[in-house]
């Protein structure tokens, strides 16, 4: 007889319980249900690839699409495609969660008398429309306002504006580029807008430019920085009122008063062209009077500084001053963007760092002036259909009174959204345009680099592409163009489509062009711009890395990615320096009322070092009205309610008279308290270290000199100020003698493990998102966050060092350390997270009984517990999202970074059919082939010679909270600083 | 065949407490001789046909199972792709089952068939390790070439249990089993994460 234990016994007694309950239960039926005719491409449980075309904004990367099952589950960047180079910005990563959004319009709707929008179907839709458009035909009473459209895309719409017989097209972006193109008509002939190769730059000089937010190809921007700073080259220096995530990753920050940003453009310009030997001709005569000691008096920055820089860049191989971006958009911008050209020429960066040719397409676009001028044309009745595809101009354009204009008498107009915003909840007709992940197009963003986007799902709701909308009025007015996009794609590729369709378009390398200088500046002034309007302090307005220029807030997955440098999410805050945060009476939290002479806000107050005194900064993007009115409040992730406000809507509308584009940098505010608090919600409470040696660093002189000997044990001190040694360190019978992480694990072939470069690490937050969408981790709202319950495995820390009156911002991506003695695996009760033979500190879903000890005993907060039920709040389709290799967590349950485990073991899978190894590289974590700076490396340390184990014997390696004898897997490089030693 | 009824004797075995518990265990567990001819699917589709009396190779249908971490239940296009022309077999009743593929096909809709192997969400099973490895379908799957209506073997059941209680289906006690056996991964990664 066999032997009852106590465990069996106890199963039994157990088992009568619920059987009392339950005998007449049987497990639910599931249905097993095959294809009708299964792709020949498609193994059902092994993903399928596809190459298209990012289109979240108009930098248009190529991406590689992996799908499982007819479903896209996960973007990355197209290796293939020059420009971004395989690496996807954050936006990019969560663009897919737009085609799953549970809040797209199911179909075509119509706006009734009672001002409801209610279905309608797609044949009594355009038939409507398209009786609409008959009359109008040659009357060029019809518009259409679109954002950037290249190629056969574009000419899609051209067709149907010919066949409409008007000209009245506006292709509107908010990050229009309007100065830097003018600038560059005046300067050189050609309204374009260059290459900025930063990769071969040794001296970066950025002028409020956002170049890892927005500006150009952000995720191309960062790639190319990252190259040309590897091992501490390259210094850059950040011009400008406040340091965004661009500016946090320069050397040296100047903050002049704002407006006279231009000042130092034109001194250094002014300085260098003396030093080089170079004549500016006209333009020179008219920066002639911005001498560095006039500039240093009139933007309150010291005369030696100036000086200094000047010196760094005219003795600089191949220096590059970047534009401003938009954050710095005054109403002299033009004569901005011309006087950093002109720095750019005086140190002949043009034709080396500059280039013309392989420009990017955006000189296509119109203005912010000809969107007012479209918004008089409504309004004055000159226009009597107006059709708006890929556009919110009533929330990015509301100076232009568009709101107004949309709500003219006899004006019909028709939307393309396929969710709702705030154009489209004016619009008479909504005809919703497939999401690109579901539609044809192409793209040319770059000269010479043309991207094919093919559809990766069948739609998921009753919507067209809007091309065939145009293409089937075109022929219903009887004069359009026939077909089909993706006809049309096929009719202008020929024979190569389907290579291309393969390849993700086809990629050509544009030879320079040069251009030459033509030696005035065309009259564009070289002044510092006016901050007019009420109110003690100045609105900086600047652009989000996460929301673009507001079109990704709907996304909760970009909600939830912290704000880069205040670490704040879900809302808007009103971001003021602490001087003056004091000087108001406010602080933290304190809700106070931003009022300039166009608008009033009311938001919290956050302190912040990273901005000038006297000055209040909001982010732009948010503050978007409810996605579904019909839903009152807010519902429990917070998806489709208000979050924060729009602070676009605060600037009074001055333009850039020279180039037509809106002036961001132009305005006053009064800052009051309202004796409101608010809790805030973010994921970081303090920017300090206290001393732990999270984020280390060292210098370029350090390195070369302490090659030897003690190596990475120490890190050093900086300039005397400060001691970045960990103050326990010292305790050396603390240390671990010979740490080696490949001996943490008795596998004879795998040790897994990372390294982190802290010196690439931009902080951008690409890795966070790519987790987030691999690992099927929640969103769960602000409400959470406050809590401290984020659920993200991987975040980017922000740590500030101060020196004398300097700040310097670190970036820390901080994960589960997967410790070869880690303190969470001896405190669980059910051996839930365990140490795996190959390494890794697993956790077990199915054992965790969410006792929350392995979270409170992790020295370094890398693990996240399901308070709530986040799986229940998916929402169909949001359930398509999931990664189906990736359990979904539920409530009661701990989770943590897994390493990806997943993509380790369809590694081996592989390596096992063909009978080897796992190769070095072969597994490549999600975070690893987001970062678009290649600072993370997955891999093995049992191979000496894989490249964890190459980075982790630099001198820079150093392992955080390695004085616990938590011996962890992950590496971090030491940042390398490039600031002048005291 | 390891009878659930076995449990009767060992019941009255032990204390009044555990026999009551066993008998109510048994009742929740017990497979009633229809429920072990297995679920009645949509169409009735023998195994016994096609794998033993035909020498139809697995891999002809399950197309997926050496390459994939799913068997696959084959396309109707390929029951079609035979019984385009097989439109009756010997058994009776077979002509109206096999019209009934063709029914389905020509409307457009696959054939709703019902799982019968089913794992926790917890799991990520790969047939393709299993088949590389030159384990048998019928390790897991029992005779199953000579099911009419596929079922869940008692073997598969009860195999190697202490107590010989009727385990839940697919335990994970069973598959280390013959996971330590093989020398097969014996890590909580290979399956769960």
């Amino acid at each position: 007889m066999p032997e009852l234990d106590r465990r069996n016994f106890l199963k039994i007694a157990g088992l009568s319980a619920g059987a009392v309950a339950t005998a007449a239960c049987k497990e639910p039926v599931e249905k097993v249900i095959p294809y009708l005719n299964q792709p020949e491409e498609i193994i059902p449980g092994i993903p399928t690839h596809y190459a298209s075309v990012c289109r979240e904004c108009p930098a248009g990367c190529g991406i590689d699409v992996k799908t499982r099952e007819g479903r896209p589950i996960k973007v990355d960047g197209l290796p293939a495609d020059p420009t971004n180079g395989g690496v996807l910005c954050l936006r990019g990563q969560a663009s897919l969660m737009r085609t799953y959004d549970a809040a797209r319009f199911p179909g075509p709707m119509k706006r009734g008398d009672d001002g409801a929008l209610a279905p309608i179907s797609w044949d009594d839709a355009l038939t409507e429309l398209s009786a609409r458009l008959q009359p109008l035909v040659g009357t060029g009473k019809i518009a259409f306002l679109g954002g950037l459209q290249t190629g056969v895309t574009d000419s899609i719409v051209d067709g149907f504006m010919k066949a409409a017989g008007s000209s009245n097209r506006v292709r509107y972006e908010v990050f229009g580029y309007e100065a830097l193109r003018t600038a560059n008509e005046k300067l050189f002939g050609r309204a374009a807008v260059p290459h900025f190769a930063l990769d071969r730059a040794d001296v970066v000089v950025a002028f409020g430019t956002d170049f890892l937010e927005t500006w150009l190809n952000p995720a191309q921007n960062a790639r190319l920085w990252a190259e040309g700073r590897k091992g501490g080259k390259s210094y850059a220096a950040y011009v400008g009122p406040r340091l965004g995530l661009s500016g946090s990753n320069a050397d040296q920050w100047i903050a002049p008063e704002p407006g006279t940003e231009i000042l130092i453009a034109a001194a250094l310009a002014r300085e260098v062209a003396r030093r080089k030997g170079v004549s500016l001709g006209a333009a020179g005569n008219a920066i002639a009077k911005h001498s560095i000691a006039d500039v240093a008096k009139a933007t309150g920055i010291e005369a030696a500084v100036i000086e200094k820089l000047a010196g760094r860049i005219a003795s600089a191989k191949s220096p590059v001053a970047l534009p401003p971006g938009n954050e710095l958009q005054t109403v002299n911008a033009s004569g901005f963007a011309a006087a950093v050209q002109l720095l750019n020429v005086a140190s002949g960066a043009i034709g080396r760092t500059v280039l013309f040719g392989p420009d990017h397409n955006l000189s296509r676009l119109d203005r912010f002036e000809d969107v007012k001028a479209l918004a008089g044309k409504l309004r004055g009745g000159e226009v009597a259909v107006l059709l708006v595809h890929g556009s919110n101009p009533v929330y990015s354009a509301s100076q232009t009174g568009f709101q107004d204009a949309m709500k003219t008498k006899g004006l019909y107009t028709v939307s393309f959204a396929s969710s709702n915003d705030e154009t489209t909840a004016l619009a008479d007709l909504v005809l919703p345009d497939h999401t690109p992940y579901e539609a044809w197009g192409d793209v040319e963003a770059v000269v010479g680099v043309h991207n094919l986007q093919q559809p990766t799902i069948r739609p998921l709701f009753d919507t067209r592409q809007t091309g065939d909308v145009l293409l089937d009025l075109g022929t219903r007015l009887g004069a359009g163009p026939e077909g089909s996009v993706q006809q049309k794609l096929r009719d202008h590729w020929g024979e190569s489509f389907d290579t291309a369709l393969g390849a993700g378009g086809s990629f050509s390398r544009v030879a320079d062009s040069p251009v030459s200088f033509s030696g005035n500046a065309g009259g564009l002034s070289f002044d510092a711009a006016p901050i007019e309007g009420k109110g003690d302090l100045t609105l900086l307005v600047y652009p989000s890395a996460s929301f673009g220029d507001g079109r990704s807030a709907r996304i909760a997955m970009l909600q939830e990615i912290p704000n880069p440098v205040t670490k704040t999410v879900w809302a808007s805050y009103a971001e003021l320096h602490p001087d003056t945060a004091a000087s108001l009476g406010v602080g933290l939290g304190d809700v106070v009322r931003v009022t300039t002479d166009t608008g009033e806000v009311e938001l919290a107050v956050f302190p912040s070092e990273a901005q000038r005194p006297g000055t209040v900064a909001i982010s732009a993007g948010q503050g978007h009205i409810p996605v579904d009115p019909s839903i009152e409040g807010q519902d429990p992730l917070q998806r489709r309610g208000t979050i924060g406000v729009n602070a676009l809507a605060l600037l009074p509308g001055r333009l850039d008279s020279a180039s037509g584009a809106l002036a961001w940098l132009s305005t006053r505010a009064s800052v009051a308290a309202t004796g409101e608090k608010r809790l805030v919600a973010r994921t970081q409470t303090t920017f300090d270290q206290e001393g732990r040696g999270f984020a280390q660093s060292t210098t370029l002189a350090a390195l070369a000199g302490g090659g030897h000997g003690e190596g990475h044990a120490s890190s050093e001190e900086h300039g005397g100020e400060h001691q970045e040694t960990p103050r326990w360190a010292s305790a050396s019978h603390l240390e671990t003698v010979d740490f080696d992480p490949s001996k943490d694990a008795r596998d004879p072939d795998y040790r897994w493990g990372m390294s982190i470069d802290v010196d690439a690490c931009t902080g951008c937050g690409a890795c966070t998102v790519a987790c987030a969408v691999e690992n099927n981790t929640p969103s769960p709202g602000e409400e959470a966050v406050r809590k401290g319950r984020e659920m993200h495995w991987l975040r980017i820390e922000r740590y500030v060092e101060h020196h004398g009156g300097e700040i310097e911002s670190r970036s820390l991506p901080m994960l589960c350390q997967h410790c070869g003695a880690a303190p969470c695996e001896a405190v669980c009760p059910v051996f839930a997270t365990y140490h795996s033979p190959e390494g890794l500190n697993v956790m077990v879903y199915n054992r965790c009984i969410g006792t929350r000890y392995c979270g409170n005993n992790c020295p370094y907060k890398a693990r996240r517990f399901n308070y709530w039920p986040y799986d229940w709040f998916i929402r169909e389709p949001e359930h398509l999202a999931l990664n189906p290799d990736v359990t979904v967590r539920s409530k009661g349950v701990m989770e943590k970074c897994t390493f990806c485990v997943q993509r380790i073991n369809a590694a081996k899978d592989t390596a096992s059919a063909e009978k080897r190894k796992v190769r070095d590289g072969e597994v490549v974590s999600a975070c690893q082939q987001a970062c678009p700076t290649g600072a993370i490396v997955f891999g093995n340390y049992k191979d000496p010679e894989s490249r964890v184990s190459v980075l982790r014997r630099e001198d820079r390696a150093y392992w955080i909270l390695h004085h616990l004898n938590t011996r962890p897997a992950v590496t971090y490089l030491k940042q390398i600083s490039r600031r002048d030693e005291a | 065949m390891g009878s659930p009824k076995r449990l009767i004797p060992l019941a009255t075995a032990l204390c009044a407490l555990v026999a009551v518990a066993a008998g109510a265990a048994a009742s929740l567990y017990s497979y009633t001789d229809e429920e072990l001819a297995g679920e009645v699917q949509p169409i009735e589709f023998s195994h016994a046909v096609h794998a033993t009396k035909l020498e139809i190779e697995c891999l002809y249908c399950h197309t997926a199972a050496d390459k994939g971490p799913h068997a696959t239940i084959p396309a109707v296009s390929v029951c079609m792709g035979c019984h385009q022309w097989v439109k009756e077999g010997e058994s009776p009743g077979s002509a109206e089952e096999i019209a009934k593929i063709a029914s389905y096909y020509e409307s457009g809709e696959s054939i709703p068939w019902l799982r019968i192997y089913n794992l926790p969400e917890h799991v990520q099973f790969k047939h393709m390790r299993h088949v590389q490895a030159g384990v048998e379908c019928q390790r897991c799957h029992g005779p199953i070439q000579e099911m009419n209506r596929v079922y869940m073997t008692p073997d598969t059941v009860t195999r190697n249990h202490s107590l010989w209680l009727p385990a839940a289906k697919l335990e994970m006690g069973w598959c280390m089993d013959c996971h330590l056996e093989m020398g097969a991964a014996d890590d909580c990664t290979a399956c769960h994460y």
